[in-house]
């Protein structure tokens, strides 16, 4: 195959471009974007790829720049005619035409597609959909697109090398056939055949032997269920059986022993309600008997009961009057007592009353004394106050004759002292000193001439006078202040004696002295004014004071008046009076305070006297009532006595009459004991006889009885139910045959076993074949490799220094060539650990033997295309690319080289087309 | 002299259900009721006084009413006493097909003159006391016979001749039941002890439970089955009839067997090496079935190698049996391996040198194994896939050489 002519149409920036390839090498030059890429890809999809496709890879085409489908031409020798193709991509319209040499008609639409296939070798054209994933790998051996060349092409897949036409090749080559046809076939057959059964992880799934495992296993699992049918059918016949085992006692054993119980019982209590009827009769006639048994003996008590109350009150009667006397004789010795009592509190109380009077006097006393003594202190008070207040006087006097200076009247006049001696020594230092030291003409000053050594000191302006012809006028202090500050000097001179006068001293320490002075007096009349309001305030006054005075005065004179009217009535005789009897008003108040506490001890201790005496007297009173009280009731239960004798003695009358004597009572009652006994002992015969068996005691019995047939019944029930239910599932079981199920079941396993394993054989056999055919290719493998390394060797050889260097690469039937590299003294290097450059020579070199091996399948020549595939050679080894190049072009291929550096390949290039620049 | 028929494992509404083949099965099943029609023939024809069933009259306890219906039919066709223990297949305890109602309704309208024999006690016919030993569980590890031994025989009938029906196995001779699961029959169940109650004092024991004709004791008989339901175990296995005795107080009975099978089971073992082989087997086939067709069955023994060809014609063969008989059961494996011809087809390939070599290495590995004396399961379950690898080997060629 070999290509002639390119024409491209609206393709990206080619509005049109035609080119013509030469047999040998073509060099298509051109800068960046002057469209060498889009030339290449157009020519790759124009053989490649269907007219009727759509989708990125056309859209990739299209022009930007001109209106129009893409058109691609190309015009190309193949199997011994000269075609020509013409694609337009205009999607699902897009057309196609080839034309070959000897064709009657040019071919369009899917035939042409398919005869373009043949042409170049290839299974199809590829449509959009596949376009994407196969459309790389077309030619992908032969044509080395931009940015390619440093890939691996092996790593990428058998697809992307036509495998099969390279062994196809490589055979024919072959000395001796390496693997016929048939053995193709058998081992492709058997691929399929284990790869139908069996996947990377295991069984394939829906494979046939994935069925006879699936039927196996379902087999087994019927197989199962079928065994736990049959288990639980037989299990449910035994439960059903040991429930018929159980009805069958529970009616045969049990039912008929709980009638007989029952008949027992009831005879039982036949019996039991006979005696009891007799035990009642007998009880009816105890009864009466009883009943006069109690009337004599309640008879009998009575009598006895009387008579014991007879004689009780009889003696009761005898104690009563005895009782009488006695208290009549305490009655009689308490109102004796009442009496002495009686005149023992007169005479205290008329005691109290003696000292009572006493004690009045002596208080009054007390409060005269008392009151004389406030008199005297009064007087005292009045007369100070007299004194203070005549103090206060002459000292306010004093006062008002000092002037009022105060001290910040003061503070000024030592400012206007400090002013005048500062203005002093000012002066004083603007004065200027005239020494006149030694001269020898008279010098005058101020008109008043000056000896030698004689000093004067002046301050104001001054004439000095040498001789006659010398006068000097001197200004000291420069001459200006100085008159102002005596005018200042005088000023606060004047303003300050002017102020020393007013106030009528000589100087500042005297107005300080009299200040002080001033401030003295002050403090005292303050201090005096304060003890007057002292005396004031203590006393309401000088008015109340008197009032007091006053007062006191008459409470003194009523006082004594009082005293001396009682002082008669005192006849006790006693230190605190006088001999006449009055108050002896000279004692001191002390004594009169010790006498008067005295006195009220006394008068406590009569009056306590008195009360204890008055309790005593209450007490006697009570007594008195007491025992008054006593003897009425005693005289009057005597009374009663008497009475309920007569009575008694009447009732026991009565009783003898009616009963007669008792004697014979006694009698009746030991006969009525006697019938009462025997027929006790007929009824406690019957008691014992019925014993515990009462009638109550059968009846629960029965009772429990009825509750155990009903739980019996219920129970009967219960298993009969139980029974249906086993039954039915036994029924429900057994219609579904468990045992012939599980026979089947175990028929089908056992057959799902053996198809199984059949299967499993096979499938293994299959493999082992298999495995056997991949060893026998494996060994063949080298015979593939082996040619195709020499021939890239032959290209690689100026490479390659040492004569033991060559490249290597292995073979696997299944994969193809892998494991492509070089062996460099004595070491593999792998593809990816070459270098740059090297990767693209190597890539160059194993194209070219690729195209050179299977060139015999499209008539000894194939298009080899490198598009700036040599991007990473350094200028020395460029020279071997050539080299290669050169080399392949002797051995028939058509070799295109798109390059945007054109020198290095212009030598050897067969023809050069320029594209021009964008 | 009274006579008795004895009879025993009817075992009616046996499923079948090994038998895939619906119409098949039914066929089978159906022939259990027939061979109750010609044992009705038998007892009309030797006109015995009643007939004895030792047990398993029914299969098991979910025999479907139809079949049951129609077996009572055929023994109230009898129109004489049938005395019916039950066995441990139809056990006469709760659950058991006895117990059924629609059995027991079944019983009365369609068979009044059979009586089922449910407790373990001697039940007087005109001509003979029969004592019954009643099976009441399906598994019972009591001996069903010990009441005979607590019996007191002053009490019984002086003359009359006494029958013991018993169903089980007895001590120094059990049945194995190759149906049964195999944990099953260690254990010693429904177990028959023949010394406890013999001694003179019965006439005759009538047996059930071993489906082959056996004597057991100088009285003691099991009958067999009247219907084969099983492949013999060989040829002592006498199957397929009923026992006819004369019976006397103190004498010993002769039972006499009479056939009444209806369907042919076959057991066969060959050797299949050579093409002679099959022409063999055809022969024995021939002669043993003929063109009957649809009442026999065949479990064949199968071992031996046949190359492809061979195995073919054998696999053809066995494909027209399988239509013509009721069952056919294959045991055993016939190696399947290229033969010499099928062989040199493989290996004398120049052009295909890799089927070639492969077909020869496999070969080598096949005879190497084969020198081997005692193969291990593994070595053996290798020469199996070898071999299966060179047919399958075989069959890819052959197919992909006739498509080209």
């Amino acid at each position: 195959m070999r290509l002639l002519h390119c024409h491209l149409e609206n393709i990206r920036r080619h509005r049109f471009l035609d080119l013509d390839f030469s047999p040998g090498l073509t060099l298509i030059s051109g800068a960046n974007e002057s469209g060498k890429s889009s030339l290449v890809e157009a020519m790759h999809r124009g053989l490649f790829l269907k007219a009727t496709a759509s989708g990125s890879l056309v859209e990739a085409l299209r022009s930007n720049l001109f209106p129009g489908h893409p058109l691609i031409e190309l015009s190309f020798e193949a199997k011994g005619a000269i075609w020509s193709l013409s694609k337009r991509f205009s999607g699902q319209s897009g057309s196609v035409r080839l034309d070959g040499t000897g064709q009657e008609v040019p071919l369009s639409g899917s035939a042409a597609e398919e005869l373009l296939a043949k042409l170049l070798g290839v299974d199809e054209i590829v449509g959009s959909r596949q376009a994407a994933r196969v459309l790389p790998s077309r030619w992908a051996h032969l044509w080395v697109l931009q940015g390619l060349a440093g890939q691996n092409l092996l790593d990428q897949g058998p697809q992307h090398y036509d495998l099969n036409g390279l062994m196809q090749q490589l055979e024919q080559r072959a000395e001796v056939s390496l693997q016929s046809s048939l053995d193709q076939k058998v081992s492709t057959e058997l691929e399929a055949l284990v790869e139908a059964t069996f996947t990377s992880r295991g069984v394939r799934r829906n494979s046939l032997l994935w069925q006879c495992q699936q039927q196996r296993e379902r087999a087994e699992d019927a197989l199962k269920t079928a065994e736990l049918q049959r288990d639980s059918f037989e299990s449910t016949s035994a439960e059903l059986d040991q429930l018929e085992h159980e009805l069958d006692l529970l009616t045969s054993d049990r039912k008929p022993a709980l009638k007989k119980r029952r008949f027992e019982l009831q005879t039982q209590q036949e019996q039991t309600r006979q005696d009891e009827a007799a035990l009642l009769l007998y009880r009816q006639q105890l009864e009466p008997l009883q009943l006069r048994k109690k009337q004599l003996q309640s008879v009998l008590h009575a009598n006895n009961q009387i008579h014991n109350e007879f004689l009780l009150c009889q003696k009761n009667l005898e104690d009563g009057s005895e009782q009488q006397t006695l208290l009549k004789h305490s009655l009689s010795e308490t109102k004796k007592q009442i009496e002495t009592t009686q005149q023992k509190l007169n005479d205290l109380d008329q005691q109290r009353s003696d000292w009572e009077l006493r004690g009045l006097q002596m208080r009054r006393l007390e409060e005269l004394t008392q009151l004389k003594l406030q008199r005297e202190s009064l007087q005292r008070q009045h007369n100070e106050q007299q004194r203070l207040r005549k103090q206060s006087q002459t000292l306010q006097i004093q006062l008002d004759a000092l002037p009022d200076l105060g001290v910040a009247k003061l503070q000024r006049l030592r400012d206007c002292y400090d002013q005048v001696k500062a203005c002093a020594i000012r002066i004083e230092t603007m004065a200027s000193e005239f020494n006149l030291e030694r001269a020898d003409q008279p010098v005058i000053v101020d008109g008043f001439p000056l000896k030698e050594g004689q000093k004067k000191r002046l301050t104001s302006s001054f004439t000095v006078n040498v001789g006659d012809g010398v006068c000097f006028h001197i200004n000291p202090g420069q001459g200006t202040g100085i008159e102002e500050l005596k005018r200042d000097h005088e000023r606060n001179l004047l303003k300050y004696t002017e102020t020393l006068k007013a106030w009528q001293v000589k100087s500042l320490e005297e107005a300080e002295q009299k200040i002080n002075h001033r401030n003295q007096l002050s403090q005292q009349l303050n201090l005096v004014n304060e003890q007057l309001n002292g005396c004031q305030d203590g006393h309401d006054g000088n008015i109340s004071l008197s009032l007091q005075r006053k007062q006191l005065q008459n409470r003194q004179e009523e006082l004594e008046q009082e005293m001396t009217s009682e002082s008669e009535l005192s006849k006790l005789d006693d230190s605190l009076f006088s001999n006449d009897g009055s108050l002896n008003q000279l004692l001191d108040l002390d004594t009169i305070r010790v006498e008067l506490k005295r006195y009220r001890q006394s008068y406590r201790t009569i009056s306590e006297s008195i009360k204890v005496i008055k309790l005593r007297l209450q007490q006697l009173h009570r007594e008195e009532y007491e025992q008054d009280k006593n003897l009425q009731k005693l005289t009057l239960s005597i009374e009663v006595l008497s009475a309920k004798q007569i009575e008694r003695k009447q009732h026991m009358k009565s009783l003898l009459a009616e009963h007669g004597p008792e004697p014979e009572i006694e009698e009746k009652l030991l006969k009525l004991n006697q019938s009462l006994t025997h027929l006790g002992q007929k009824v406690s015969d019957l008691e014992q006889q019925l014993g515990k068996q009462t009638l109550q005691a059968i009846k629960s019995a029965l009772a429990e009885l009825d509750a155990q047939e009903k739980r019996l019944q219920e129970h009967l029930q219960l298993l009969s139910g139980q029974r249906g239910a086993l039954r039915e599932r036994c029924e429900g079981l057994g219609s579904l045959e468990p045992y012939a199920a599980l026979e089947e079941a175990r028929v089908n396993f056992n057959q799902a076993k053996l198809e199984e394993r059949e299967q499993l054989m096979l499938a293994h056999a299959q493999q082992r074949l298999l495995k056997s055919f991949q060893q026998a290719q494996a060994e063949l493998s080298n015979r593939y490799t082996t040619p195709l390394s020499q021939a890239i060797c032959s290209y690689l050889e100026p490479l390659l220094g040492n004569e033991n260097d060559r490249c290597h690469l292995s073979f696997d039937p299944h994969d193809g060539f892998r494991e492509l590299g070089l062996r460099r003294d004595g070491q593999n290097v792998q593809f990816r650990d070459l270098s740059g450059g090297m990767k693209e020579q190597l890539n160059g070199a194993l194209r070219l033997s690729i195209a050179d091996a299977l060139k015999g399948g499209h008539g000894d020549c194939l298009p080899i295309l490198f598009d700036d595939a040599f991007t990473n050679t350094d200028p020395d080894r460029i020279e071997t690319v050539l080299r290669m190049m050169t080399q392949a072009v002797k051995r028939g291929l058509q070799v295109i080289v798109l390059s945007c550096d054109p020198t290095p390949y212009e030598t050897i290039a067969d023809k050069t087309i320029y594209l021009p620049s964008p | 002299m009274p006579r008795f028929l004895h009879t025993a494992d009817w075992q009616i509404g046996k499923p079948f259900r090994n038998i895939t083949d619906p119409h098949k099965r039914f066929r089978l099943q159906q022939q259990r009721i027939l061979s109750v029609s010609r044992i009705a023939a038998v007892a009309e024809e030797h006109n015995v006084d009643a007939v004895l069933v030792a047990g398993d009259l029914f299969d098991s306890s979910t025999v479907p009413s139809a079949v049951v219906m129609e077996v009572l039919e055929v023994i109230g066709s009898m129109n004489r006493p049938v005395l019916v223990i039950p066995g441990n297949h139809d056990h006469g305890g709760a659950g058991g097909v006895w117990q059924r109602q629609d059995v027991q309704r079944q019983l009365k309208e369609r068979a009044p003159l059979m009586q089922l024999l449910l407790k373990p006690e001697p039940v007087l016919l005109d001509q003979a006391l029969v004592l019954p030993c009643p099976l009441l569980r399906q598994r019972d590890s009591e001996d069903p016979s010990a009441w005979i031994s607590q019996l007191d025989w002053q009490d019984l009938a002086e003359d009359c001749p006494r029958i013991v029906l018993a169903h089980g196995a007895v001590h120094g001779f059990e049945s194995t039941d190759y149906n049964q699961d195999s944990a099953g029959q260690s254990e010693r169940i429904n177990r028959i002890d023949l010394d406890m109650i013999q001694h003179g004092q019965v006439d005759y024991i009538a047996l059930g439970d071993w489906h082959n004709l056996k004597q057991v004791g100088d009285r003691a008989w099991y009958c067999g089955t009247p219907e084969p339901d099983r492949f013999d175990q060989g040829d002592q296995d006498q199957r397929g009839q009923v026992l006819v005795f004369d019976i006397d107080r103190g004498t010993c009975p002769i039972p006499k067997s009479v056939s009444t099978a209806g369907l042919h089971w076959h057991n066969l073992r060959v050797q299949l090496r050579t093409t002679s082989d099959l022409d063999r087997l055809e022969r024995t086939l021939q002669q043993r079935i003929g063109s009957r067709v649809g009442r026999d069955l065949l479990r064949l023994e199968i071992n031996g190698q046949l190359s492809l060809r061979e195995y073919q014609r054998f696999d053809a063969l066995i494909e027209v049996l399988r239509t013509q008989l009721l069952h056919v059961r294959i045991k055993g494996t016939c190696h399947r391996r290229p033969g010499q011809e099928e062989l040199l087809a493989m290996t004398d390939r120049s052009e295909d040198h890799l089927i070639s070599s492969i077909a020869l290495q496999l070969q080598g590995e096949l005879e190497n194994l084969e020198l081997t004396k005692s193969l291990t399961t593994e070595q053996q379950s290798e020469a199996e896939l070898i071999e299966l690898a060179l047919c399958e080997l075989h069959r890819l060629c052959s197919e992909s050489s006739l498509n080209n």
